[in-house]
């Protein structure tokens, strides 16, 4: 046996320094082992953690735990009472059931199982945020701030989840707000499907009886467990028919109606009350209710008609309960709209505060308006009372989405696209025939398209806003007696047009219809100059010059030294151009025409690669210095010159 | 029984040295073997309140154990090598007392002293883990003696001292060096020193 170690066993034995243990621990904590999560999993013998509760209901208990082997944080849920076979069945079931769900609006199940002392547990996904009813609520305490936009994106959610969940048989039968779960970043989860029933099983209450789960929910404890008021009256008396789907478009209902009003749609003072009640079909209108804020009528007709006590009334599928809903939000007026009418007045009224006889005259108009205003909402009411017809729904929906067409016009003129704008105008008189915004946006759209006499019979549909625009009705009653609608101004009458307005909004309008609607290429370069040089003001020297040929159109914009803006140049099928010593230095405007020859030596622009691919260049001139490599793509013509 | 972190991290390098051992048995690493794991045996007995003479018997004795043993040792994942190793050494001490005691009953019946009974005072389970805080002491030990010549003799007994709880400030002042200085040396220690530990946990494992 070796003795090459001269120390002697006894030495070491005296000398060790106890001391130092201390370093031991501290390398290993900071050890990394080549494969740290293969070994955390290989020694893992307990999935999960102990668990914090975060909630309690009748039946289970619901625990914050982490699942060692994914390291996420889960939710778990377990039986208070695990002795009772029956409900041990019934919470896996229920866990089976939820797992079938594979829906971004249904939580998720990850995991069932038998804790170590075989009691049943299963795990889902961990939401953070607060369940809808806790939104509710602080909403109604004016804690927090929802709109109700955001809550219908949220009720949307709530029915895609729902209808995912009919379309596999299954029905929830516990829809209420406080089973709806919305996460931190507004993740929308149906959760807690414990009563949930498949649609083909054989229902397994006993007729005529309160079906056992609610009588449990109920009277156990002697406390409330679900909220009464979101059950459909069949749920309480299967004598009224059978669960459907109806069943849960009637709970959809009284969440909507939740929603609108912050209140249950059956409030009692007991539970015996509300199941009567509900029975009775006994759920007062919105309108009825005298609440502080307004509620729209035709979501409370939607809400209502959810809500009716005979199911075969009710909506015959979530998706077209969803689909009034989404036609309404198509329609909704932006409070951004809203608030800009009443801010105008308001600054109306101040601009004009010294002339006392005009005071006078507004405050009686405005009166005035009010007084219509009221008789129409009078006129409104009425016509709620016939909201069981489909048809009167889609008539008020309609009238609701007139404002919200009147924005789509306005992004569609934004975005040059002159014919869409008109046709979203108009749509949006024809349901609301009385929408002096509509017209007044209606006279500057067919204002921007020449169409001056069009324009003057909106304008003085405008009503009010009719005085905002002034100039617009001057030129177009001037320009009306020259031309008809469906003729163009030449370049010579544009010109002095576009001079006559400041806004830069105004003049691209202007500008962009003729360049999109002129046959002559003359007309079109005309005032093409002037938007140069009305854009470029900084280039005080110009040299423009444009020939036309049989078959090619010639632009030189070189020499132009101070020349940077060149988006007007756009839309012009030109083929030979030069922007030679300017200090151009976009080229998107170029690679839409249909150049032949591009000539672009000492410009400001810092990319040729989209200039190369334009298809039908045969000739470019660059810098030698700049683009020394520039080289033409595969199999083109290209040929590039450098100077 | 739950699994500390470094039982875990020691899995896949653990096996070695052991291997080494087992798989080619020869004298090379042999000698390493005993050159480790001799001195912490001796330690081991040494806790275990046997006198000098009796722990290096102990130590032999399990020397052979092992040398028989190893080559056919079923290394097992859940089992821990040193837990067995304490195990033969604690069945070593055992023999030898009871050997002791029948020597003691044959020459003086009297003489019977019940102090001198080392496996009275511990049993299995604390001798592993007496001998795994052993270990852990014996390998931060040994790994500062490897690291030694890497630093200046101050520099060390300075680390000793901070190491025994003296503050950098009482050291600075003793010592005439800025606290700062102190300190500076912990750091460089330490991180060579865990370096060192860490290598060498990895290869005895």
């Amino acid at each position: 046996m070796s003795q090459e170690n001269t120390e002697s066993s006894e030495n070491i034995f005296k000398t060790i320094n106890p001391s130092l243990h201390q370093y031991f621990n501290l390398a290993s904590e900071d050890v990394s082992t080549p494969q740290p999560i293969f070994d955390e999993i290989a020694a893992n013998e307990k999935r999960y953690d102990q668990g914090v509760l975060i909630n309690q209901g009748g039946m289970k208990k619901i625990l914050q735990t982490t699942d060692t082997l994914t390291g996420r944080p889960v939710a778990m849920a377990t039986l208070l009472k695990p002795d009772d076979p029956q409900k041990v069945e019934r919470f896996l079931r229920e866990a089976r059931l939820t797992a079938t769900l594979e829906h971004p609006n249904i939580i998720p199940v990850y995991d069932i199982g038998l804790t170590d002392s075989s009691d049943p547990f299963f795990t889902m996904k961990l939401i953070g945020g607060k369940s809808l009813s806790k939104i509710l609520k602080e909403l109604g305490e004016g804690t927090s701030k929802v709109s109700l936009q955001n809550l219908l994106d949220i009720f949307i959610k709530i029915c895609d989840a729902i209808s995912y969940a009919h379309s596999k048989g299954i029905l929830h039968l516990d829809l209420k707000p406080s089973n709806i779960q919305i996460g931190e970043y507004g993740e929308v989860l149906v959760c807690d499907w414990g009563l949930a029933k498949v649609t083909d099983a054989p229902d397994e209450t006993i007729d005529g009886e309160l079906d056992p789960c609610f009588y449990n929910d109920i009277t156990l404890d002697g406390i409330i467990k679900g909220t009464p008021g979101f059950m459909a009256p069949e749920q309480i008396d299967s004598k009224l028919g059978d669960k459907t789907k109806q069943t849960d478009i009637y709970a959809l209902g009284g969440i909507l109606y939740t929603l609108l009003t912050l209140r249950p749609p059956i409030k009692k003072d007991n539970v015996q009350e509300v199941l009567d009640a509900t029975v009775a079909g006994e759920v007062p209108t919105p309108s009825e209710l005298s609440l502080p804020f307004n509620v729209p009528l035709s979501l409370e007709a939607v809400a209502m008609k959810a809500l009716d006590k005979d199911s075969s009334k009710r909506y015959k599928s979530v998706i077209l309960l969803r689909n009034d809903i989404h036609k309404w939000l198509g329609g909704f007026a932006t409070s951004a709209e809203n608030a800009g009418f009443l801010k105008s007045a308001i600054l109306l009224l101040k601009r004009h505060k010294a002339v006392a006889s005009l005071l006078v005259f507004i405050v009686a108009s405005l009166i005035l308006s009010m007084v219509t205003i009221s008789h129409k909402e009078r006129e409104a009411t009425n016509a709620l009372m016939l909201y069981e017809e489909e048809k009167r729904q889609t008539e008020i929906i309609g009238k609701e989405a007139s404002p919200r067409l009147v924005y789509m016009a306005k992004q569609a003129l934004n975005s040059f696209e002159y014919d869409e704008a008109i046709q979203f105008i108009d749509q949006s008189i024809d349901r609301d025939p009385v929408n002096q915004v509509a017209y007044a946006l209606k006279g500057v759209i067919h204002f921007y398209r020449q169409e001056f006499n069009q324009s003057l019979a909106a304008f003085n549909q405008s009503g009010k806003y009719k005085k905002n625009y002034k100039k617009f009705v001057l030129i177009a009653q001037d320009l009306s007696k020259t031309k008809a609608d469906d003729e163009m101004l030449p370049s010579s009458k544009v010109i002095p047009l576009l001079k006559k307005f400041n806004r830069t909004n105004h003049i691209f309008k202007i500008y962009r219809f003729c360049i999109a609607n002129y046959k002559s290429l003359d007309d079109h370069m005309k005032t093409c100059f002037f938007m140069l040089k009305y854009h470029n003001p900084q280039n005080k020297k110009w040299n423009l010059n444009f020939t036309q040929t049989d078959d090619a159109a010639y632009l030189d914009l070189s020499k132009n030294r101070f020349l940077a803006h060149t988006g007007c140049v756009r839309d012009i099928p030109i083929n030979h151009l030069n922007i030679s010593n300017t200090d151009i230095w976009q080229s998107w405007m170029f690679e839409e025409m249909p150049l032949i020859e591009l000539r672009m030596v000492n410009t400001k622009i810092q990319s040729i690669k989209d200039i190369l691919k334009i298809p039908t260049l045969k000739r470019l001139y660059i810098n030698k210095k700049k683009w020394p490599k520039a080289k033409p793509p595969k199999d083109s013509s290209l040929q590039i010159i450098r100077i | 029984m739950g699994m500390s972190e470094t039982d875990q991290e020691n899995y896949h390098t653990r096996e070695t040295l052991l291997e080494k051992i087992r798989n080619q048995h020869d004298d090379k690493s042999w000698e390493d073997f005993v050159f480790y794991y001799k001195h912490f045996i001796y330690i081991i007995c040494r806790r275990m309140n046997l006198n000098h003479h009796d722990s290096e018997e102990v130590v032999q004795k399990v020397l052979v154990k092992v040398w028989n043993t190893l080559p056919g040792f079923e290394y097992d994942k859940r089992r821990r090598f040193r837990g067995w190793l304490c195990q033969v050494t604690g069945n070593c001490v055992k023999d030898l007392y009871r050997q002791q005691k029948r020597q003691a009953t044959k020459i003086d019946k009297a003489s019977q002293d019940e102090s001198y009974n080392p496996m009275d005072k511990v049993s299995m389970p604390d001798i592993t883990e007496i001998a795994e805080k052993e270990w852990e002491t014996y390998i931060a030990n040994m790994a500062l003696n490897n690291i030694r010549p890497k630093f200046s003799d101050k520099v060390i007994e300075v680390f000793i001292e901070l190491s025994a709880g003296k503050s950098p400030k009482e050291i600075g002042e003793e010592r005439e060096i800025p606290a700062n200085t102190v300190s500076v040396y912990k750091k460089r220690v330490t991180a060579k020193l865990c370096e060192e530990i860490r290598r060498l946990n990895i290869e005895l494992g």
